[in-house]
C-alpha cells in the first residue's frame, strides 16, 4: 500500500460499488479499510503464483 | 442446581428409555434452571416454554425413537424455526417469522428433540449481542462469539445440547471459555439450509454443535449428518457410526503439533501450560505427538478474514443504504467494509485458502497424522467491558479460522482452568470426514479427567444497572 486511504477515496469507492454512505461515516470507514489493508498486506506479497483460486466449479449434475 | 441440571444427553437417554425419568421431568427441571440462570447470563433471546412442555408431554407417550428422544436442546438464533421468530440478532429481523425449519432443526425434531428455544447470537453473527450475553464462569467475562448463548446455556444447565454456526470459531470459542465441548465438523457434512443468508459467510460456514460431553457430541452428529439436494455445499459421504470407535483410545495415534504458525497474539503462559498438559495426558495414553511444519498458515488470518467479511456483506447492501441506523456501529463498519475490499485481495485469499488445503493435507501424508492438536484460543476470556470485536476479533481467532478455511473437522474440549477459574481448551483436528477419530482422541482425553464435569458458580454478578446494559 503506497497511501492509505482517506475519506475521499471511500466514498468515490463507495459510489463505485452502489453503496450509499452517510458522509459521517466516512472518516472512521477510511481508518478502518487502512487497517484491513494494511493487516492482508502478507497475502499480496506471498508467493501464491502456483496456487490457483480456491473457488472452483464441480460441474456435476446430482438430480 | 439439581442432579438433572448435569446430566448428558446420554445419561438422560438411559434414563428415558428405562422410564426412570419423563421428558416432562426432564423439560420441567431445564425450565427452572433457566429460570434462575438466564437473569445472569442471557443466553436465550426466547424461549418456547409451552411447545416444549407440549412436545415433552408428547415424548413421554412414545417409545423412545432415538438418544435425543425427549432431550431439551437450544437452537442459535440464526438458524430459522416454524414455531418461534429468527432475528440473527439484529434490528433489521426483529420479529422475523418462518413457516419452516432450517434442515438441522427438522432432523432434530425428527430424532424426538425438544426445542427448548433461541439462543443469543452477536447482531448477523459478527457484531456482539447486546444486552451482552455473560460467561457464566466469571459474569463479567465475555462467553465467546458468535454462538454464545449455545455454549452459556449448556455450561449453565439451561439446555442440553446446543447447535449453532462456525465461520472462523464461533462454536468452538464459547465452547472453549465456557468449558463445554464444540464441534465444527467437516465443511458439507451438515446441511445449512434454513441459516439466515445475511448472518452466514457460505464458504466458510458451518453448523456446529455445543455438549457436555464428546459422546454426546457423536450423539448429535449421528442425527445431523448427511447429504441435502436443499444444501449444494452437503457432499454426499457414507455417514459412518460415530459411536462405533469411540472406546478405542487413542495408543498409535499420531497428533500433529504445529506451534508458531497461527499468527495472533502471543499464546497466554496459563492457557499454554493447560494445553501442553492436555498434549502430556494424551501421550500418556498413548499418541505419539509429531512436529509438523505449516508455514503458509501464517496467511490464514488475512485470508480468512477477507473472504468472511466479503461473502457476509454481499446480502446486505440494500439494508446498509435503506436501514443503516438500524445495524449496530460496529456490524455495520466491519460490512460496509466487506463491500469495498479489491477484488485483488479476495483472489489472493482464495489462492492462500488453496495453498493451506494443499500444505496440510502434504503433512497428514507425510508425518501419516491422524490429526493435528492446537489451543482452541490463545487466550481465556476476556472481560466484557475491555473487550470490543471489531479490535478483538483477530486475537481470538488464530487457532479456529484456519480450518474453516480447509473446511477440515474440528472439535474444541475443555482442558482446564487458570487461576483465575476460566475454563481453556484444546482442539483437535481431522482428516476431512473422519469426526470419528477426533471423537477416539476427546473422548480418550474426557476419560481420566474431570473438567468437563465441573459445573459453573455463576459468580461475579455485576451491578444491576450493568447487567441490564
Amino acid at each position: 500500500m503506497t497511501r492509505a486511504p482517506g475519506p475521499a477515496d471511500v466514498a468515490r469507492l463507495a459510489e463505485m460499488s452502489g453503496l450509499h454512505l452517510p458522509d459521517e461515516d466516512l472518516f472512521a470507514l477510511a481508518e478502518a479499510l487502512s487497517g484491513h489493508l494494511d493487516f492482508v498486506d502478507p497475502l499480496l506479497r506471498a508467493d501464491l503464483d502456483d496456487a490457483n483460486p480456491a473457488l472452483t466449479l464441480d460441474p456435476r449434475w446430482r438430480e | 442446581m439439581s442432579d438433572l441440571d448435569t446430566l448428558t444427553i446420554a445419561e438422560a437417554a438411559r434414563l428415558l428409555r428405562e422410564r426412570q425419568l419423563s421428558a416432562t421431568e426432564l423439560m420441567a427441571a431445564t425450565l427452572r434452571r433457566l429460570d434462575e440462570t438466564e437473569p445472569l447470563v442471557h443466553a436465550y433471546v426466547h424461549v418456547m416454554r409451552e411447545g416444549a412442555m407440549a412436545a415433552a408431554r408428547r415424548a413421554d407417550q412414545q417409545a423412545p425413537r432415538t438418544p435425543l428422544h425427549g432431550v431439551p436442546i437450544g437452537i442459535k438464533d440464526v438458524l430459522a424455526t416454524r414455531d418461534a421468530p429468527t432475528a440473527a440478532g439484529s434490528r433489521l429481523l426483529a420479529g422475523h417469522t418462518t413457516a419452516h425449519d432450517a434442515a438441522v432443526v427438522r432432523r432434530l425434531r425428527e430424532a424426538g428433540a425438544i426445542i427448548v428455544g433461541k439462543h443469543a447470537t452477536h447482531e448477523f453473527a459478527c457484531g456482539q449481542d447486546v444486552p451482552p450475553t455473560r460467561n457464566p464462569w466469571d459474569l463479567r467475562h465475555y462467553p465467546g462469539g458468535s454462538s454464545a448463548g449455545g455454549g452459556v446455556s449448556v455450561s449453565a444447565g439451561s439446555s442440553l445440547g446446543a447447535l449453532g454456526t462456525d465461520a472462523g470459531g464461533s462454536v468452538r470459542k464459547p465452547a472453549a471459555v465456557t468449558a463445554t465441548v464444540g464441534l465444527k465438523p467437516t465443511h458439507g457434512r451438515i446441511s445449512g439450509w434454513g441459516t439466515i443468508r445475511a448472518a452466514s459467510a457460505p464458504s466458510l460456514d458451518h453448523v456446529g454443535t455445543f455438549t457436555r460431553t464428546v459422546e454426546d457430541a457423536a450423539l448429535l452428529l449421528q442425527v445431523l449428518a448427511g447429504f441435502d439436494p436443499a444444501d449444494r455445499r452437503t457432499i454426499d459421504e457414507p455417514v459412518p457410526d460415530y459411536l462405533a470407535d469411540l472406546d478405542r483410545g487413542v495408543a498409535g495415534l499420531r497428533l500433529g503439533v504445529a506451534p508458531g504458525y497461527f499468527g495472533g497474539p502471543e499464546l497466554d503462559p496459563e492457557v499454554g501450560a493447560l494445553v501442553e498438559r492436555a498434549f502430556g495426558e494424551l501421550e500418556r495414553l498413548g499418541a505419539r505427538l509429531v512436529p509438523v511444519e505449516l508455514p503458509s498458515f501464517r496467511l490464514a488470518l488475512p485470508a480468512g478474514f477477507t473472504i468472511l467479511m466479503v461473502e457476509t456483506a454481499q446480502s446486505h447492501r440494500r439494508w446498509l443504504t435503506e436501514r443503516p441506523k438500524d445495524y449496530v456501529e460496529g456490524t455495520r463498519r466491519l460490512l460496509e467494509l466487506g463491500l469495498l475490499l479489491p477484488a485483488a485481495h479476495l483472489q489472493a485469499a482464495h489462492r492462500a485458502r488453496l495453498a493451506m488445503r494443499e500444505e496440510v493435507r502434504g503433512a497428514f501424508r507425510d508425518a501419516r497424522l491422524d490429526a493435528l492438536a492446537t489451543p482452541t484460543l490463545p487466550i481465556t476470556s476476556m472481560p466484557l467491558d475491555r473487550m470490543v470485536v471489531e479490535r478483538d476479533l483477530p486475537r481470538l481467532i488464530p487457532y479456529t479460522l484456519p480450518w474453516n478455511l480447509t473446511g477440515q473437522p474440528a472439535l474444541s474440549v475443555p482442558c482446564g482452568f487458570t487461576r483465575a477459574g476460566l475454563p481453556a481448551g484444546l482442539q483437535v483436528i481431522g482428516r476431512p470426514f473422519d469426526e470419528p477419530t477426533l471423537f477416539r482422541i476427546g473422548h480418550a482425553y474426557q476419560r481420566p479427567t474431570a473438567w468437563h464435569r465441573q459445573r459453573p458458580s455463576l459468580a461475579h454478578a455485576p451491578a444491576a444497572d450493568d447487567a441490564a446494559r
